[in-house]
């Protein structure tokens, strides 16, 4: 499971919500840094140096959009015949498998920029841990959830009727 | 509602199809009840024609409305009738009258659906009187008292208004509570203003746990604590100040009310549930050696002969003993083994540690004339500071000694059918249940002490969320421990815990298979990279005292020398350390996880409690072809860790471990041979 190659992408648009994000925290940093060199400039009297500001400004935006870019690049997920797989993280490479049997429950959410750009995240909960899915195109989000829990009940009824297995 | 709230009304029995109509019990009121009555035995008679429906049974909603009104309404039969039921029945004592106490107590897992009709005793207000809540309001009021420095009386009349809003409080809230168990459900009704229902379904359960902090112990009540997988803290279900022989047979019967359900379906095999329920599950982990009939023997093994077949719920209203068998049993001088190898050591150090703290700043600027005066009383006596030293070492193990004579009294694991059960306690007798098909992993955890006369501490982990003991703060599973299990008595127990039966005279595996060299480098960076935080601190004392010029430029560099040189060799031979301990091996569907530093710790988990499976892989890892692999039990935040297996044996491992999670056979993979196996035997 972890060797395969998940096919699915997310959302084009999630590329758009990490940009967001990362100039968000951009901004953020810039407002420190130049905070930063304010208080510096005051305390020794002299005219504020703004390319530590200007650095942090330039090279967040960068960040922020080649980041967005690889991450949409390595996220990925598919749904095989025994689990959910989702593959994720550029530099710490996340691979996770979630078995259909072992679903208790999914929870789709939508934010505001969700709504705006046409997305749901999905929540697959087992008795433990759950699995995260961004950027899922909310036309698909309903036929999506149907079918994981299609899939999760046949697998209960599948392992549950004839084996020793307890799901949790 | 009955004058007497100790006794709570006792509850009509399902009848024999035989018996006659119960007569009216003399102590209840007469006149309605009595035709409202005679129609319940009728309703209840044909209770039990349907036994095992899932979740809230399918029958109508109790017309009447809830709680005390509805003991009105029925009718308990005699008390002679009851008794010379319970001689033709299995009583959990052998004895033919359910009474504690000169009360009668009744059967349990009989009450109507829905209902929530039992009261705790009223003994159980005394519980109240926890040291524990009384110090946490007393305390402070004292303390802000003591510093006021003014007259006491202000701070006595607060407490004063405190102890008896606090007293009212509890008297409200117990007057407020009520449980109920229909062998199916376990239901209470809580809450002064905010009422909370709490409806627990059997299966759901996870742990069960009877306490008996001091006071429980001299008023004759217990804790009872029903633990599920939920992410909620505490307790899903706690009955604080039940009477404890009361307690413990409920607990039997909520965990024999649950073997019945989880054996029921077996005996249809192939029948898919009705209801698509991922949480329907079947008695045993091992398969045909437990199936539905010998499963249901081994619980009830003198079920009533002579009686029709009874249904479920009906069965479950007696608590059925089932074959008891010792597993673990460590003694006194265990015990204080365990107590002068581990941590316990350091509690009287870290006591005279805080109260010296404490008493420093309570005695403030006359610090220095308190110490001048201590040196002379201590030189007076003529005692050596060596001497000294040596009874505070002799103190702390007997503190350790104590402390753990005190949490471990009389600690006993016991396999009663499918559960264990650990008593263990002095002045907090406690009582942990976990069915062995809750049981996530197993742990065997060696300190390099303990390495030395083989023996380890045994813990054992259920999915309920329990509370954080001082054994493991961050764990988010309850837990069972057993202090000093040598590897003699573990291989012997080892089968008995993890539900396997031991053909040819195999021992579950002890032996891990080695990960790749690469996880050795790995783990000499991470030790590097951790002890290297201290290399800031050092340098900053070292510029520091090269400015202050305190120490010659020649010392302090030499100083900072042996410092990085020390960090390095450090590195090494922890991590080669860390690296002979680690290892895994993967049976059919048992995960063997070797880990531990000088020491040496044991993981194992039946795979069929898996619920996900991550692997990670940072860039270091990716360019040393190695990766790590966390397994989710049920229930917890926290996880067992494989960790730096080589790519190929991480990848097939992924494979297998995600085929058991979705409760397939594991295929026989294709691809990469196991690397060969070095085993570390411990």
């Amino acid at each position: 499971m972890l060797g395969d190659h998940p096919q699915r992408h997310l959302h084009p648009n999630m590329r758009w919500v990490w940009v967001l994000f990362g100039l968000a925290m951009t901004a953020v940093a810039s407002g420190i840094t130049t905070g930063i060199v304010l208080a510096v400039s005051a305390a020794t009297e002299g005219d504020p140096t703004w390319w530590p500001a200007v650095l942090v400004a330039i090279g967040g935006i960068a960040v922020s959009i080649v980041w967005s870019r690889l991450a949409w690049q390595r996220w990925r997920w598919d749904v095989t015949d025994l689990a959910v797989i989702l593959h994720r993280g550029v530099i710490i490479h996340n691979a996770l498998a979630l078995p259909f049997f072992r679903i208790q429950h999914i929870d789709t959410n939508r934010g505001p920029m969700d709504q705006l750009l046409g997305m749901t995240s999905f929540d697959v909960h087992t008795a433990s841990i759950s699995a995260h899915l961004p950027g899922i195109d909310a036309d698909d989000a309903v036929e999506l959830r149907r079918e994981l829990l299609d899939l999760a009940a046949r697998a209960a009824a599948e392992v549950g009727a004839d084996g020793s297995v307890d799901a949790v | 509602m009955p004058s007497d709230p100790d006794t709570p009304t006792p509850r009509p029995h399902p009848p024999e199809p035989l018996e006659p109509p119960a007569p009216v019990d003399p102590l209840e009121p007469a006149g309605p009840a009595t035709s409202s009555g005679q129609s319940d035995p009728q309703r209840e008679r044909s209770e039990p024609a349907e036994p095992s429906e899932p979740g809230p049974p399918g029958e109508p909603a109790e017309p009447g409305p809830p709680g005390d009104h509805g003991d009105r309404a029925t009718v308990p039969p005699a008390p002679d009738t009851r008794r010379s039921r319970a001689d033709g029945g299995t009583g959990p004592s052998g004895s033919p009258q359910h009474s504690v106490g000169g009360r009668d107590v009744p059967d349990l897992g009989v009450d109507p659906p829905g209902l929530a009709p039992h009261r705790l005793p009223a003994r159980s207000l005394l519980g109240i009187l926890r040291l524990r809540r009384i110090a946490a309001i007393a305390v402070p009021v004292l303390a802000l008292g003591f510093g006021e420095e003014r007259g006491g009386w202000p701070i006595l009349a607060l407490l004063l208004v405190l102890g008896v809003a606090g007293v009212l409080w509890s008297v409200v809230w117990w007057l407020r509570f009520s449980w109920g168990f229909d062998g199916q459900v376990v239901r209470t009704n809580s809450g002064v203003l905010w009422r909370r229902e709490r409806a627990l379904d059997v299966k759901r359960i996870q742990q069960v746990e009877v306490t008996q902090p001091l006071i429980h112990q001299v008023v004759g009540t217990a804790v009872l604590q029903v633990e599920t997988a939920s992410e909620r803290a505490g307790s899903e279900i706690e009955l604080d100040g039940i009477d404890i022989d009361h307690g413990n047979r409920l607990r039997t019967a909520i965990l024999a009310a649950r073997q019945h359900v989880l054996a029921a379906p077996a005996a249809e095999p192939g029948t898919p549930s009705t209801v698509p329920d991922v949480e329907t599950g079947q008695a045993a982990r091992s398969g045909a050696t437990h199936a539905a009939p010998s499963g249901s023997a081994s619980i009830a093994p003198s079920a009533q002969p002579a009686t029709p077949p009874r249904p479920v719920s009906q069965a479950s209203s007696l608590p059925v003993t089932a074959p008891t068998a010792s597993v673990l049993k460590p003694s006194i001088a265990d015990l204080a083994r365990h107590a002068l190898t581990g941590s316990s050591l350091a509690t009287l150090p870290a006591v005279v540690l805080v109260v010296g703290q404490f008493l420093l700043d309570f005695v403030g600027d006359s610090a220095t004339d308190v110490g001048e005066a201590a040196a002379d009383a201590v030189t007076g006596l003529r005692i050596g500071v060596v001497v000294l030293a040596l009874l505070v070492l002799v103190a702390g193990m007997v503190v350790a000694i104590g402390s753990t004579l005190l949490r471990f009294w009389e600690v006993e694991l016991v396999r009663q059918g499918h559960d264990l059960r650990l008593t263990r306690g002095l002045t907090t007798r406690s009582t942990t249940t976990i069915p062995l098909h809750r049981l996530q992993v197993v742990t065997w955890s060696q300190n390099w002490v303990r390495r030395i006369f083989h023996a380890g501490t045994l813990t054992l982990q259920s999915a309920g969320r329990g509370q954080a003991n001082q054994d493991n703060p961050q764990q988010g599973m309850a837990q069972v421990v057993v202090p000093w299990v040598t590897r003699v008595q573990l291989a012997r127990v080892l089968p008995t815990l993890l539900d396997r039966v031991a053909a040819d005279g195999q021992q579950v595996a002890f032996e891990v298979h080695a990960h790749p060299r690469a996880a050795r480098r790995r783990l000499r960076w991470l030790w590097l990279r951790g002890l290297g935080l201290t290399f800031p601190v050092v340098a900053g004392l070292a510029v520091l005292s090269a400015t202050r010029a305190t120490l010659s430029p020649s010392v302090v560099s030499a100083s900072v020398t042996i410092w990085v040189v020390a960090i390095g060799v450090l590195a090494w031979l922890l991590g080669a350390a860390q690296y002979r301990r680690l290892g895994h091996a993967l049976d059919d569907d048992l995960l063997v996880v070797g880990r531990g530093i000088l020491g040496a710790t044991f993981d194992w988990m039946p795979l069929d409690r898996l619920q996900g499976v991550t692997a990670r892989a940072n860039w270091f890892q990716r360019r040393l072809d190695v990766m790590s692999i966390r397994l989710r039990p049920a229930g917890s935040t926290t996880w067992v860790l494989v960790r730096d297996v080589g790519k190929s044996e991480g990848l097939r491992l992924g494979r297998h471990l995600t085929a058991v999670a979705a409760g397939v056979d594991p295929v026989a993979t294709s691809g990469s041979p196991l690397p060969d196996p070095r085993p570390h035997t411990s």
